[in-house]
């Protein structure tokens, strides 16, 4: 009998239907640099589990070139990538296949960036000055539309490629556009030398993302559950970041430990208040970023922004 | 007059088996406008000897001496020729000749005037302007014997000049040599393995032994030159030197 | 004409078709590779834009192969010389072929500027090495007899340099020179990348940010033709300087 009851007991414990958790999903997200306090709420929605309790088990690329995440994701050779709203509104009016589905950081970082005590208090300031730029194609053409709107005449560019902080300590140039305003000021007081900068939004230019998330058309149409999990942990990444800004550092430090960390530690307090509020998008933000960019020579198509806005 | 005495040469080495007494006391004497011929087996040292007649090495002991002055070698005081006719590859024949010349310092009238009496005579006329790569063997040792001519030195230092020439060439450009000695006045020192051509050509022809290099027999010709093989005695003077020439008991 | 330029005609078009074929059934994006017939198109209907560039960039080379000619020569004569010289510049010799560019165009631009000097001196840097070196064989390869026979005439170190060394490391030194041009272009592009206002490199990036890919792509074909023609002209030049075999 006892057996039997034994036996009995093997069977149904066998037959209980096994409360086997969900296999997670896989996501590639390609960033758009090395990682850098950018990104530490990308890093905080991994670590702290809001990916992994969304059942997304995500790995971050860095890339070689930061064109090359969009037009990876965009390939569907990975999933998502980080990008930028300006980037990423030229690639939708040359027909690349991309959607924008998140948002990280809510306002442009670039800045036209001077050294004190060179005499700059406005940007007309700079009229007969060497200006330089960090990306030709780009940073020269908001350059353009900077000086248009601010006027700035007689102004002579310089492309400068990343050699920042070289041409204004040696006084190449008297100026930049382009350098990231959380970052390479940073850099600049590092090295002993005292920059200030005019913000872009604040000079005549839309105001728009400087960093967002894009997927592939065909990959966000396939995968638009897992995307939009993801975009959800993002947000929720952020929110943390915001409460909790000394253990997100060290979160961040513990999962980056090549980051110079003095510096980083100053460039993510000037991150901190970029940091994207929603996951939705503005969509009458972008309206105006698009047309800006139609006017100011940067896209000769129209980027369809239906399609391309796939935010919440 | 060339005066070679008590030469000593040895290459020495850690491996027993590998040193070498080139030379060991080895004397010779060349008379002013005269024709000597060393004859010896092929790695008996002769090319070492003219290495330091040269001066691209040098003795152990001995002396060189040129009419009575003693000199370390023969630099600036011979002429050379090879087996390989050594002409630069990118000048046509004629500027291959003048080249002694120009080295020197230039090239006057009288220097052009004289090569071109040179290729006149040796049979080159009508070839200035041609590169060595685009004339014959026999004519590249042609124009290299008219460029012996015109550098400076009354010593000539023959290394098998004709050796790689086919039988035909070789037998035509003998009697030129002989011009060196008769036509220009040379003292003529020259190496050779090849017996008949040394009885064709020498007033004295040194038989030479192998390591060392020592001389077996000197045999002093007087009969006219060129000989040839159909003359009286050619024949036995070639038996007689090769069986000089013989290896006595052990060889290298 | 068909015998000479045929063969190399034939695997060019083998190549383009083959690249075209895989771009089409492999699917891969425009945006990623290009197939050569869009390349080729933009290659044609922007030549304008390309030329000017390519003037530039053009210019960079030539004036990078006479900075080099200028130092490779007289280093390969001194290392030649002179044993000491030639064991203290050996290490740097290899050096400059071993650094990746890349990380000297910074510091280039730091030292010469944003102007035309660091694309220059780049360029000089690619092409200095195989100029160098070959030249520096051409010399050591000069045999022990002649060198002797210029002994027997008592030539001077200068008379031997001019009149046997030189002329016999001609061929050596021409087929470093050939190598040099088709590498400095690669010098002159990297020079570009790290600031500068014109030349195909500079317009590669400028395009790719705008993501023109296929003007990047035109770009290279652009580039390739120029590396081409340097070889073409320098082979050229050798034929008609060096008429004979060594």
């Amino acid at each position: 009998m006892r057996k039997v009851l034994a036996l009995l007991a093997l069977a149904l414990f066998a037959a209980l239907p096994v409360h086997a958790a969900p296999a997670a999903e896989k996501l590639t997200v390609m960033l758009d640099w090395f990682p850098n306090v950018d990104h530490v709420p990308l890093f905080v929605a991994r670590d702290r589990g809001f990916l992994k309790d969304a059942g997304i088990e995500v790995e971050y690329l860095s890339p070689s070139e930061t064109s090359d995440a969009l037009k990876l994701a965009a390939a569907g050779q990975v999933d998502l990538a980080v990008g930028y709203q300006p980037q990423t509104i030229v690639a939708a009016s040359a027909g690349i296949p991309v959607c924008a589905v998140g948002r990280l950081v809510e306002h442009p970082l670039s800045t036209l960036l001077f050294l004190k005590g060179k005499g700059i208090e406005k940007p007309s300031d700079l009229s007969g000055k060497k200006i330089g730029y960090t990306v030709p194609g780009m940073m020269d053409i908001l350059l353009k539309a900077f000086a248009e709107r601010n006027g700035i005449a007689n102004y002579e560019a310089v492309n400068v490629g990343f050699t920042i902080v070289p041409a204004l300590a040696a006084g190449t140039v008297d100026a930049i556009m382009g350098p990231f305003k959380n970052y390479e000021t940073v850099e600049l007081e590092h090295k002993g030398l005292a920059p200030q900068w005019f913000e872009l939004e604040k000079h005549g230019i839309p105001d728009y993302d400087e960093l967002i998330i894009v997927a592939g058309k065909n990959a966000y149409t396939a995968r638009k559950a897992v995307i939009r999990r993801f975009t959800e942990c993002l947000g929720k990444g952020i929110a943390w970041t915001k409460a909790h800004p000394r253990e997100a550092l060290e979160l961040y430090f513990a999962a980056v430990p090549e980051a110079p960390r003095e510096m980083e530690r100053e460039a993510f307090a000037r991150t901190l208040p970029q940091y994207a509020s929603s996951q939705r998008f503005d969509r009458k933000g972008w309206e105006t970023f698009a047309a800006f960019a139609k006017q100011s020579g940067l896209i000769e198509r129209e980027a369809p922004l239906d399609d391309l806005l796939q935010g919440e | 007059m060339l005066e070679v005495s008590r030469l000593s040469k040895k290459y020495d080495s850690d491996d027993p088996s590998a040193r070498l007494t080139v030379l060991s006391d080895f004397s010779l004497c060349v008379p002013t406008g005269g024709f000597a011929v060393l004859v010896g087996p092929s790695g008996c040292g002769k090319t070492s000897f003219f290495d330091i007649l040269v001066g691209s090495a040098s003795a152990d002991s001995g002396n060189i001496a040129w009419n009575g002055v003693a000199v370390p070698n023969l630099c600036g005081l011979c002429a050379y020729m090879q087996q390989k006719d050594l002409l630069l590859p990118w000048l046509p024949l004629f500027e291959n000749v003048l080249l002694p010349r120009r080295v020197r310092g230039g090239v006057s009238r009288d220097d052009i005037d004289e090569a071109r009496a040179l290729f006149v005579r040796l049979g080159l006329k009508g070839f200035e302007g041609f590169l060595p790569s685009s004339v014959s063997g026999g004519m590249r040792q042609r124009c290299a014997l008219a460029r012996t001519l015109m550098m400076r030195g009354e010593c000539v230092l023959l290394d098998e000049p004709l050796s790689a020439l086919d039988a035909i060439t070789r037998r035509s450009l003998r009697e030129l040599l002989l011009l060196l000695q008769s036509e220009f006045g040379k003292t003529v020192l020259m190496i050779t393995h090849d017996v008949e051509e040394a009885i064709a050509l020498a007033d004295d022809i040194y038989v030479l032994g192998t390591q060392p290099m020592d001389v077996r027999e000197i045999i002093r010709l007087s009969s006219p030159k060129p000989r040839s093989a159909a003359q009286e005695g050619f024949v036995a003077m070639r038996e007689r030197i090769l069986g000089s020439l013989a290896p006595a008991g052990a060889s290298r | 004409m068909i015998r000479r330029y045929g063969p190399s005609l034939f695997m060019i078009l083998l190549l383009c078709l083959s690249w075209e074929t895989a771009v089409r059934t492999l699917d891969v994006p425009w945006y990623i590779l290009p197939p050569p017939s869009q390349a080729l198109r933009t290659a044609i209907l922007r030549s304008p834009l390309l030329l000017s560039h390519s003037f530039v960039t053009g210019g960079e080379i030539l004036l990078g192969i006479a900075l080099a000619l200028a130092l490779a020569v007289p280093l390969a004569v001194a290392m030649f010389f002179s044993p000491v010289l030639d064991r203290a510049f050996a290490p740097f010799l290899v050096a400059s072929q071993a650094i990746p560019v890349f990380a000297l165009a910074p510091l280039l631009i730091v030292w010469f500027g944003y102007g035309i000097g660091s694309k220059v001196v780049m360029a000089a840097i690619v092409i200095f090495f195989p100029i160098t070196v070959n030249l520096l064989q051409g010399f050591r390869s000069c045999p022990q007899e002649l060198r002797t026979l210029f002994r027997l005439m008592e030539a001077s170190p200068w008379t031997m340099l001019r009149r046997l060394y030189w002329p016999f490391a001609l061929p050596y030194f021409f087929s470093g020179l050939r190598v040099g041009v088709s590498v400095a272009t690669i010098g002159a592009v990297i020079g570009e990348w790290v600031g500068s206002q014109k030349g195909l490199g500079y317009l590669m990036i400028q395009a790719n940010a705008r993501m023109s890919v296929d003007l990047v792509f035109a770009a290279i074909l652009w580039l390739s033709v120029m590396g081409l023609a340097l070889w073409t002209l320098v082979g050229r030049i050798e034929k008609r300087i060096v008429r004979w075999k060594n």
